[in-house]
């Protein structure tokens, strides 16, 4: 994510990737032979000699909060991304909101999808009320990640295991498109989750209306050759299914929507275009000053989540 | 197989193949069913190498190299425009294996058992002087004796294309050594040099910052009358792709992952000034045979 984040940034008008911190030192020798421009130091604090305007922290989830926590410390920048998901814990996750409010300056989690037209598209449809009042609603997300590598999960407890590393952008798009969430503590499905999971897991979540949405996520799906997700929800004047590249409502509303029957341009397009438009939204909040989104009270939202289901809060 | 050059080249392109639709995710899942038969990527191909495609478009991996030994044992030699590396089988190995060191180490690996000796001494020679250059190199010359091993050595293998994952973080990230070793190892092989973008105007204003030769090179890039995937807008891809003059130009989603008519598509292109060719896709022979004959007809205008 790290590559993939500093091509597009660099590809950006007004923006110049000038240095990155790399612990391997494999990467950092070959690097220094392969960036023009960009110097790439060992230790987060040799950043300081950069007067740098933003920082995009792409390592392993375990280590956000202390590379965050050195970055504000030594004011070595004013605007901080930080890749999804935000932490490790959720207690991670607080204080890392708890350095941003106390440091200031701009704050945001990488939750590509929330650039998705599609699922903005959807979000607009839930908020309009255009499905009524829910009384059904799920998701799911899949990828084939881990196909071939079930014996040895180490891999996948690596990024945090299936909930954190690929569960959470169903979490957190969940959590956008149809508002509050609880988990719940009584519900047998929890109850009888296998201890620890790495690869597959299922769970429930509650809208505030109380209805229960059971949620799916699994990197062992072989057929899913792109990780995907994918909401539903039916309400009292129809339903609603969306994924990464089509919206299906029927009802009183209804139609199909396509990536296509939307303006989903981008300025350097690498990936899907939503990290374009991610980047692009982050770097016109710090110059503008405003908000950025997703922020770590939103990543911090998912990790509480992502704890009490894991049986950890 | 000679080509006409007085129309545009057609291509066989290799998504289906690896269950990739971006129309949505129940028309790969369906495309699955049958596109990791290798026997039935071989049909596919053949139906539309029968009805007007010239040659096969393909990312090397496991898949299309059976395929491509499979047609070579039914005497078919198709004009070969290969592109590497298929970045989906090393993004999924760096997830598995902790990141670049791990692939890196894996890579090495499969070269010493694939026993290529010139990949391995040039990329042993490279890690010595610390020549990214040299190494890249190497791997161009693992997948080039992957392809002729399957393919025979008398493959019509016409150009290798460096991936535009690849391609385009290099361009923005400023790696001009990476298009420059590409190039200088084709040009000494006999083989086009070629790269794929979802970045045409960016790649070409690139190149003629940094003094590279357009001419004589393949580009491969989005082009449809939708302007799905073209970046930064269609109107500025097809701009430039006006003012191109003897580069190879091959379209690619073309049918904007299906979602547009074939007939449409192929006027469109037939409408693209300095378009050589396009590369298309189909996920059943009789789907082939169609759309490739469409794609004949039309284009012979």
């Amino acid at each position: 994510m790290g590559l993939l984040h500093s091509s597009i940034l660099n590809a950006t008008p007004d923006v110049k990737v000038v240095a990155m911190c790399e612990k391997s030192n494999l990467v950092r020798r070959f690097g220094a032979h392969a960036f023009k421009d960009i110097t790439i130091v060992e230790q987060v604090n040799q950043l300081a000699s950069f007067s740098l305007d933003c920082i995009f922290v792409t390592t392993p989830p375990s280590s956000h909060l202390p590379v965050v926590r050195e970055i504000y410390s030594q004011g070595l920048a004013r605007g901080i991304f930080v890749e999804k998901p935000l932490a490790s814990s959720f207690e991670e996750a607080k204080e890392l909101c708890d350095l941003a409010a106390l440091h200031g300056g701009l704050n945001v989690v990488g939750y590509h999808k929330r650039f998705s037209l599609i699922f903005k598209q959807a979000s607009k449809a839930i908020s309009d009320g255009v499905l009524g009042e829910i009384t059904k609603f799920g998701g799911h997300a899949y990828s084939s990640d881990f196909v071939g590598a079930e014996s040895s999960p180490n891999m996948s407890w690596a990024r945090g295991g299936v909930l954190r590393d690929l569960g959470c952008h169903v979490i957190d798009t969940a959590l956008w498109i149809f508002g509050d969430l609880q988990t719940i503590p009584e519900s047998e499905k929890l109850n009888n989750l296998p201890e620890s999971p790495a690869l597959e897991m299922g769970f429930e979540l509650a809208i505030p209306n109380g209805v229960r949405g059971q949620f799916e996520v699994s990197s062992v799906k072989e057929e899913y050759r792109l990780p995907q997700i994918q909401l539903f929800a039916e309400g009292t004047k129809g339903k609603m299914l969306v994924d990464d590249d089509r919206l299906q409502l029927s009802g009183e509303t209804s139609g199909s929507w396509h990536r296509h029957d939307f303006d989903d341009q981008a300025h350097f397009l690498l990936g899907d275009p939503e990290y374009s438009r991610e980047d692009r939204s982050f770097i016109n909040s710090f110059l503008s000053g405003e908000p950025g989104v997703p922020s770590f009270e939103n990543g911090a939202k998912v990790e509480q989540i992502i704890d009490e289901i894991q049986g950890r809060i | 197989m000679g080509l006409d050059t007085t129309r545009k080249i057609i291509l066989v392109g290799d998504n289906p193949f690896h269950g990739v639709s971006h129309l949505s995710l129940e028309r790969a899942i369906e495309r699955q069913d049958v596109t990791d038969n290798v026997a039935y990527a071989t049909d596919v191909v053949k139906a539309a190498l029968d009805n007007g495609a010239d040659g096969f478009f393909f990312s090397v991996d496991d898949t299309t190299l059976a395929t491509l030994k499979k047609l070579h044992v039914q005497g078919m030699t198709p004009d070969l425009y290969a592109i590497v590396p298929y970045s989906y089988q090393y993004v999924r190995g760096a997830i598995r294996m902790g990141g670049i060191p791990g692939l890196a180490k894996d890579f090495v690996k499969q070269v010493i058992v694939s026993v290529n000796v010139q990949a391995f001494w040039s990329g042993l020679v490279g890690v010595i002087n610390k020549d990214l250059g040299k190494l890249f190199q190497s791997y161009l010359a693992y997948e080039i004796s992957r392809i002729k091993s399957a393919a025979g050595n008398r493959s019509s293998l016409k150009s290798v294309l460096v991936h535009e994952i690849l391609t385009d973080m290099a361009l923005a990230l400023d790696m001009e050594w990476l298009f420059r070793s590409h190039i200088s190892l084709m040009r000494k092989l006999g083989i086009k040099p070629g790269f794929d973008t979802r970045n045409f105007p960016y790649l070409v204003t690139k190149f003629r910052e940094w003094g590279i030769d357009l001419s004589d090179l393949v580009i491969a890039a989005p082009f449809n009358s939708l302007g799905f995937q073209m970046s930064p807008s269609k109107e500025r891809c097809e701009s430039i792709l006006s003012e191109m003059q003897g580069t190879e130009i091959i379209a690619f989603s073309l049918l904007a992952a299906g979602y547009l008519d074939v007939s449409s598509a192929a006027n469109y292109a037939n409408g693209l000034p300095n378009l050589s060719g396009v590369a298309i896709g189909s996920s059943r022979p009789e789907q082939a045979e169609k759309t490739f004959s469409i794609m004949k007809k039309i284009l012979a205008k």
